[in-house]
């Protein structure tokens, strides 16, 4: 016991230039930028999806599990205990395939292609590439809350700020083939599904690499802290329950850069 | 010295725009104007100017149609560089003709190209005149005003005040007051060195003083000082290369083309041209540049693109072949021909399994303006405070 308040007590008061963070204005508003490998669910459809956008043979890094970019804005409410307040996140994500078509007989015996059922898909060797591209594109749009726990970087010389946030996700989605709008029963093959979202991350905090260059930007630019972070996404993005939404759920790391300003 | 000096500074202080007219004999005089028009139009480049190509030297209906012209529209004189002025009289004469710059491409400096060295003779010059017309002042509506160069010039061209149009045909064709020359020259005649693609020149001016006669050994003219315009035509009959191949994937609704062709050149289009295929029947082997009953065609830049995408009807036999088309809309060679069948496939949307999707934005939309709504109040509140505070 006496060791950790020792080791506690060194560790805040080792570095008097960041020890004096406790005495600086706490950032406003932030901003970050953030992106990493990302395949949903799909739920009871998984094989579905799989057969036009897995690949068996492409195990390239980001070819069955497509970037999932992101934008996000901080505003933080309550200052004094971290940093509080809603958030508002839009991103972007997308993968490709290819179409698939099936021979069937015709009244001369002759095999002739076409669209086939969803059996015929789902029975691997009976569907074949058409040759035509497909995809489908997701754009999500996130509200919820964000708190960071800076009073480590605060206090301490550890430039180190966990975080956690969630919200409601609405995840819209759009089905193209060969560039144009692909169809679903005669509509337009787009829509929504609406869940949520949680996400834990850990931020470094950069200041600590140009303490000099930090003051004089927080000074000029009003930029008060810039990090490079990691965090874990979960997503159940389902339309909470309605089966005939497509299921978004899934996980992922992503990795980014954060900008606070006062 | 003192006079010399005097001289000398009397000389050199004299404008250009002041110098006296000088008649010169069998020629254009000496205006006041003093400087030509720089009005330039370039049919290799411009699209206003539709320049000779193979199909239209076959077209052997030259007396009435269009076929074997060369019709060059001049942009209105506002945008010429600098107008000119210059006092006309009722024996005036606009005199247009049209040298041959051979084999070499001409650029927008090509106004040297209208003069000729003074004493030369028309067929002796570095241009070779091929074709002249002489339009007398007499027949323009405003005989004994003052005359304004270039405006005026389109006036009594075409008795309007829009672009100058001078169609070239044979060179010279009956067009409006232009009468058919007395020099004419085949401009689509290659047989004389084989050349396949030949620049010329149109150039026009006033003759104020109306010097009568053609433009002579003696004419003098001078593009420094006198008014003068031109125009860069070409007549090309050269095909581009030839399509050597082409493959052809049936996709929804389209057919995909991916040609091949080595001696493509920039500025090249490929022309894919698709018919259906009649029931049973083989492809045929007509040339692609004479196909008739063509249902679709397609083009792309030979360069930058090497597939090219044709719509077509899903479940229809079609036979198509692509071949090349130049700038000047001459057609090669084209490939061999290539069939494909156009069919429906199933994309993630189209093929979903039934009754489990559904589409569109409504049913989802509900509580994200709640949350807008609770964060929009969380700030108020926050602003609210703030401005308590302070």
């Amino acid at each position: 016991m006496i060791r950790v308040v020792a080791l506690a007590t060194v560790l805040a008061s080792a570095t008097p230039a960041l020890a004096a963070d406790r005495d600086e204005a706490q950032p406003i508003w932030g901003i970050s930028f953030r992106t990493g490998p990302y395949k949903p669910g799909m739920g009871s459809n998984a094989r579905y999806y799989n057969a036009y956008y897995a690949s068996p043979t492409d195990q390239s890094l980001f070819k069955n599990h497509p970037l999932l970019t992101e934008v996000e804005i901080d505003y933080y409410i309550l200052r004094e205990f971290g940093l509080l307040g809603p958030m508002v996140e839009i991103g972007f994500w997308g993968v490709s395939g290819e179409t698939r078509y099936c021979n069937h007989a015709d009244a001369s015996g002759n095999d002739v292609p076409g669209p086939c059922s969803t059996a015929e898909i789902l029975t691997p060797g009976v569907s074949l590439p058409g040759g035509d591209s497909t995809k489908l594109s997701a754009y999500p749009i996130t509200l919820g809350a964000i708190y960071k726990l800076d009073l480590i970087k605060r206090y301490t010389v550890i430039p180190l700020v966990p975080y956690a946030k969630g919200g409601l996700t609405w995840f819209t989605w759009r089905n193209t083939v060969g560039g144009k709008i692909s169809h679903h029963n005669g509509d337009p093959a787009e829509g929504a599904t609406l869940g949520a979202r949680a996400t834990v991350g850990l931020a470094l905090n950069l200041d600590f690499l140009e303490p000099g260059t930090a003051s004089r930007a927080r000074l000029s630019t009003g930029i008060a802290d810039s990090y490079l972070f990691g965090e874990m996404s979960f997503l159940w993005i389902d339309g909470f329950g309605d089966k005939k939404r497509l299921d978004f759920s899934g996980q992922t790391v992503q990795v980014g850069f954060a900008v606070d300003f006062l | 010295m003192r006079w010399l000096f005097v001289a000398v500074l009397t000389l050199a202080a004299v404008p250009a725009a002041a110098q006296l007219p000088i008649r010169s004999v069998g020629g254009f005089m000496n205006p006041v104007v003093n400087r030509p028009i720089s009005t330039t139009v370039n049919c290799n480049t411009g699209s206003n100017c539709h320049p000779l190509n193979a199909a239209q030297c076959s077209d052997t209906s030259t007396d009435t149609g269009l076929g074997r012209t060369v019709q060059i529209t001049i942009p209105p004189p506002s945008s010429w560089a600098g107008l000119q002025n210059a006092f006309v009289s009722s024996i005036a004469q606009l005199i247009v003709w049209v040298q041959k710059a051979g084999t070499a491409p001409i650029t927008d400096t090509a106004l040297p190209s209208c003069s000729l060295p003074p004493g030369a003779a028309p067929s002796s010059p570095t241009y070779p005149i091929v074709a002249n017309q002489t339009l007398i002042v007499a027949q323009w509506p405003f005989v004994g005003n003052s005359f304004t160069f270039p405006d005026d010039l389109n006036n009594g061209l075409l008795g309007t005040t829009g672009n100058l149009s001078i169609t070239v045909g044979d060179f010279m064709k009956a067009t409006g007051k232009l009468a058919t020359g007395t020099q004419v020259t085949n401009a689509c005649d290659t047989a004389a060195g084989g050349v396949n693609i030949t620049y010329y020149v149109l150039c026009f001016g006033i003759d104020s003083y109306g010097n009568t006669g053609q433009i002579g050994a003696d004419q003098g003219i001078d593009p420094l000082r006198e008014p003068t315009g031109w125009a860069i035509f070409t007549v090309d009959t050269q095909p581009p290369a030839a399509v050597t191949g082409a493959t052809a994937d049936a996709l929804i609704g389209r057919i995909s083309v991916k040609p091949v062709s080595a001696g493509k050149l920039a500025g090249d289009r490929w022309n894919v041209k698709i018919r259906p295929l009649a029931a049973g029947a083989a492809n045929s082997t007509d040339p692609c540049n004479t196909w008739t009953g063509v249902e679709a065609t397609a083009t792309a830049d030979a360069i930058s693109d090497d597939t090219v995408t044709v719509e077509a009807k899903n479940g229809v036999a079609y036979e198509g072949c692509v071949d090349l088309i130049d700038e000047v809309g001459n057609e090669g060679t084209g490939s061999a021909h290539f069939a494909a069948t156009p069919f429906d496939q199933c994309d993630f949307a189209s093929c979903y399994p039934p009754n489990e999707l559904d589409t569109g934005f409504c049913a989802a939309v509900a509580p994200v303006p709640m949350a807008a709504t609770v964060l929009v109040l969380l700030l108020r509140r926050r602003r609210h405070r703030d401005g308590g505070r302070s």
